[in-house]
């Protein structure tokens, strides 16, 4: 077997299906923004989230494997540098939000900040010089991690230096701890700050609680895609698929550990400025949605994706994923739009606007990159581990 | 030299130090059939001491009342509830080890699991006095099971109370459950060794007719799974339980959403300090280092090191939004523990429990034995702290005329060191009495175990322990 068989020749392909679909979103968008300024931003905003959080989630996902040292995933750890390293570009992507400005954050309007008390309270805190070097500092972190992370293993492609290796599983230590401030923070301006009063020790966790579900959900999908692409059953093996698939599985329960535990002790206590939160959401059919995501976010794929026979299914699994992810979209709709459309939910042209022109550009960007090198990570030194892993099913599949 | 050996990325951890199978049953059998030494007596009644002075203070408790210990108006929760937490916050290692690094296939568990597993079982008895002996009608103390009886009193099914007691017991039996189901075939391997017929009758008993066959294995297996998995989400739901105690209160400081998963990385943090304190004591008197080798203690000092760190970031988030709420008792009960008349505790808790895991980041520290030994000491100081931290917030409560400074008794302070004794003796009795270590699962991770071990062409020597 020469070292050459883990040199990919295949591309992915959708580029530039997905690029056209960036561009009639932007026009969309516009079209949007002219019809109403506040549809647009809560629908822009929540887009901008949904796929923020693909990337830091995988970022989660690349600099644990580092710290964990682990082997099982080297072969689709590409997938998560790359879609990682999407984070600069959406940095570009966020400038729309930086302009909405008052009509983002209601706090930003000097009205408010002079005449609430409780935001005139939290005025060392919540300051538009303050919240835009933070913003800068986010984005800026993440984007030396991120292109640190796709660039060093890049490199190792070619030098297939496991010196490299040693030194990415210090660096993960670092990313570990700015990682963990910079979402949380992120969360706390940019979700819970739109309701400026409303506060959770919480909600910082609970926002990462969904990344990481849906950077599994995107995980999954991404190397199904590449396992079709390149007809490689070697490198993106079922046995990956099944350990993705327990882990989408874990971080889910997580998500609803977080949700529930956050729900329940703000219901118990029932202290009006906490309770607010909630009240929103049972407002019109805003309450629809606060009853179904412990159904179709926890109950149904938790249920779904007990069967080890549906984690090794890759269809199934997929169907899975795709699910996981609208919930996940549904979640951040549920936490964002409330603040901008008190009496209930409406998805409209902007929703779909703003995910085509996110998601399109998003997707172009991240394609583009992963086509423009090796598809794995084929000089990682525990690439013969990842390969030859058992994961201790015993079953009678061909490969 | 033990140091860089690791730069390797691809080097696999000899997880154990021989490729004998019958040294490994020797090591971890021979205590237990040699006469015990005289350590081992000596610490047994020392033990033994401190329990009867629990019993004694127990005793007088019982007598005089709850008036014996230093709790009061405002501070109605004292030691009682800080031991309790604190007992049981050291009992979640066990589990997390066993069924949570058991599902991630961490290998490395072998070493230390069961030993874990029995701490846990010892710190949830010393932890369930607190609340019995708490109540004061200690004749009542039946109430706080919904039993139906003749006076129509249930309990409030709506208080935390009541389902710390539903927590706790179910973590306990399923505990135990594991604990056990893991000793069977270990407890096979005793009788198959013993000398006495008294001795082999015995354990033939307690090794359930355990023959090593196929099909037991596979049963034995399917059942460990099973119970991983099940006792999985009570890694989580004990603490967090033990966490709504507070937290479902309008108490300034005790009701903030984070407090479910910081207390469960609190628990997992000290349970981790805690096993690795006996863990290196026990490696040197009963010489286990071909077992459990400076690789498990230096994970155990990376688990340490997150642990450590997420109870720091939940302390500044706690901190964080204690500001940003805008609520000025909230200010105030956070701004009073870190400044007011109880600020030494908050800072030992403080510097114990977020700067001094800290030290793990230096692969030097957590490679130095007497080092992360005083480290894990000062863990659980701290993880104490902590929780007193917590409850003493009450002695400046909302009617500042009823402020007061606790105090503990001396009847605190002794039951408190009594159940060292409790948890000293049941822990030297395990030591002395059963395998220490999983003596099948410790085989099962050795190259040697591999069905192809030495066949070169398929498993080239270093690539046999897969599981990560």
């Amino acid at each position: 077997m020469s070292k050459d068989n883990y040199r990919l020749n295949d591309k992915l392909g959708g580029g530039p299906i997905f690029l056209g679909a960036g561009v009639l979103g932007a026009v969309l968008c516009v079209v949007s923004f002219m019809q109403n300024r506040k549809d647009f931003f809560a629908s822009y905003l929540t887009a901008f989230c949904f796929f923020l959080a693909i990337s830091t989630g995988s970022f989660f996902f690349v600099f644990v494997q580092h710290l964990a040292r682990s082997a099982w995933s080297v072969t689709i750890r590409r997938v998560s540098e790359t879609v990682a390293a999407n984070l600069p570009w959406m940095a570009l992507l966020f400038i729309p939000v930086v302009l909405g400005g008052k009509d983002v954050l209601p706090w930003l309007d000097k009205n408010m900040m002079a005449n609430d008390a409780l935001v005139h309270m939290k005025h060392g805190y919540l300051n538009p010089t303050f919240l835009y070097i933070r913003l800068a500092a986010y984005f800026g972190l993440w984007t030396v991690f991120s292109l640190y992370f796709l660039r060093t293993s890049r490199k190792q492609d070619e030098s297939k230096d496991p010196a490299l290796t040693t030194q990415m599983g210090k660096v993960a230590a670092g990313a570990a701890a700015v990682f963990a401030l910079s979402q949380t923070f992120f969360a706390f301006d940019w979700i819970m700050g739109l309701d400026p009063h409303w506060f959770s020790t919480m909600f910082g966790v609970y926002f990462f609680a969904g990344s990481v579900v849906l950077q599994y959900c995107f995980l999954i999908l991404t190397s199904a895609a590449l396992r079709r692409k390149t007809g490689r059953k070697d490198i993106f093996r079922t046995d990956h698929f099944h350990d993705a698939g327990k882990l989408l599985f874990g971080h889910n329960v997580f998500w609803t550990y977080i949700g529930f535990s956050q729900f329940f002790l703000i219901w118990y206590a029932n202290m009006p400025e906490e309770t607010l939160f909630f009240q929103h959401r049972a407002a019109g059919s805003w309450k629809f949605i606060s009853l179904m995501l412990p159904w179709c976010h926890f109950a149904i794929p938790f249920l779904y994706l007990m069967s080890w026979h549906v984690k090794r299914n890759i269809v199934a699994l997929s169907v899975g994923c795709v699910w996981l992810a609208t919930m996940c979209y549904i979640d951040l709709y549920w936490l964002i739009q409330p603040n901008f459309h008190q009496a209930g939910a409406h998805f409209g042209l902007s929703d779909i606007a703003s995910i085509l022109a996110i998601g399109g550009f998003f997707l172009f960007l991240f394609i583009r990159r992963l086509n423009s090198a090796n598809l794995i990570p084929s000089g990682d030194p525990r690439l013969a581990d990842c390969l030859t892993y058992d994961n201790g099913v015993i079953t009678n599949e061909q490969h | 030299m033990i140091l860089h050996r690791d730069d390797d990325p691809t080097r696999r951890p000899t997880l154990v130090e021989t490729g004998d199978f019958h040294e490994v049953t020797d090591i971890i059998t021979i205590p237990a059939e040699t006469k015990p030494t005289a350590t081992w007596v000596i610490l047994l009644l020392m033990s033994l001491s401190l329990l009867s002075v629990m019993v004694g203070m127990i005793g007088y408790l019982f007598w005089e009342g709850t008036g014996v210990w230093g709790v009061n108006v405002p501070v109605g929760w004292g030691w009682a509830i800080v031991n309790f937490v604190w007992w049981i916050g050291i009992g979640h290692a066990g589990t997390l080890i066993s069924a949570i690094l058991f599902l991630f296939r961490q290998r490395w568990r072998t070493a230390i699991n069961r030993f874990s597993e029995a701490m846990t079982i010892f710190a949830v008895m010393c932890a369930g006095i607190f609340p019995g002996i708490h109540v004061g009608r200690i004749w009542v103390i039946y109430f706080v099971f919904p039993i139906p009886n003749s006076m129509g009193v249930w309990p409030n099914f709506r208080s935390p109370l009541l389902w710390d007691v539903f927590a706790v017991s179910t973590y306990f039996t399923v505990s135990v459950l594991f604990w056990y189901m893991g000793l069977i075939p270990d407890l096979a391997t005793f009788r198959d060794r013993a000398t006495t017929k008294v001795r082999g009758f015995i354990l033939s008993i307690f090794a359930l007719g355990w023959r090593g066959s196929a099909r037991h294995w596979q049963n034995y297996e399917r059942a460990y799974l099973i119970l991983a998995a099940i006792s999985t989400p009570l890694v989580l739901s004990v603490h967090s339980i033990v966490s709504f105690d507070f937290a479902v209160s309008k108490v300034p400081g005790w009701h903030t959403t984070i407090f479910p998963p910081y207390f469960v990385a609190g628990a997992v943090f000290s349970g981790f300090a805690l096993v690795e304190t006996l863990l290196l004591i026990a490696r040197q008197v009963f010489g286990l280092h071909k077992v459990v080798r400076m690789h498990h203690l230096d994970n155990m000092n990376k688990f340490m090191l997150l642990t450590g760190s997420l109870v720091g970031y939940a302390y500044g988030m706690e901190l964080f939004i204690a500001w940003y709420s805008g609520n000025m008792y909230e200010r105030f009960a956070f701004y009073n523990r870190a400044l007011g008349e109880y600020w030494w505790s908050y800072w030992i808790m403080v510097s114990c429990n977020v700067i001094a895991p800290q030290l793990f980041w230096f692969k030097k520290i957590r490679f130095n034995i007497p080092i992360m030994f005083i480290i894990t000491i000062l863990i659980n100081i701290g993880m104490w702290f902590e929780r007193f931290v917590i409850v003493i917030t009450l002695h400046a409560d909302f009617l500042p005329s009823s402020w007061g400074y606790y105090r503990p008794t001396w009847v605190d302070i002794w039951t408190y060191i009594g159940t060292f004794g409790l948890f000293g003796t049941f822990f030297l009795l395990f030591l002395k009495y059963l395998p220490q270590l999983a003596i099948a699962e410790v085989k099962g991770v050795m190259p040697e175990a591999n069905p192809h071990f030495g066949d070169d062409h398929h498993a080239p020597a270093g690539a046999n322990a897969k599981g990560h």
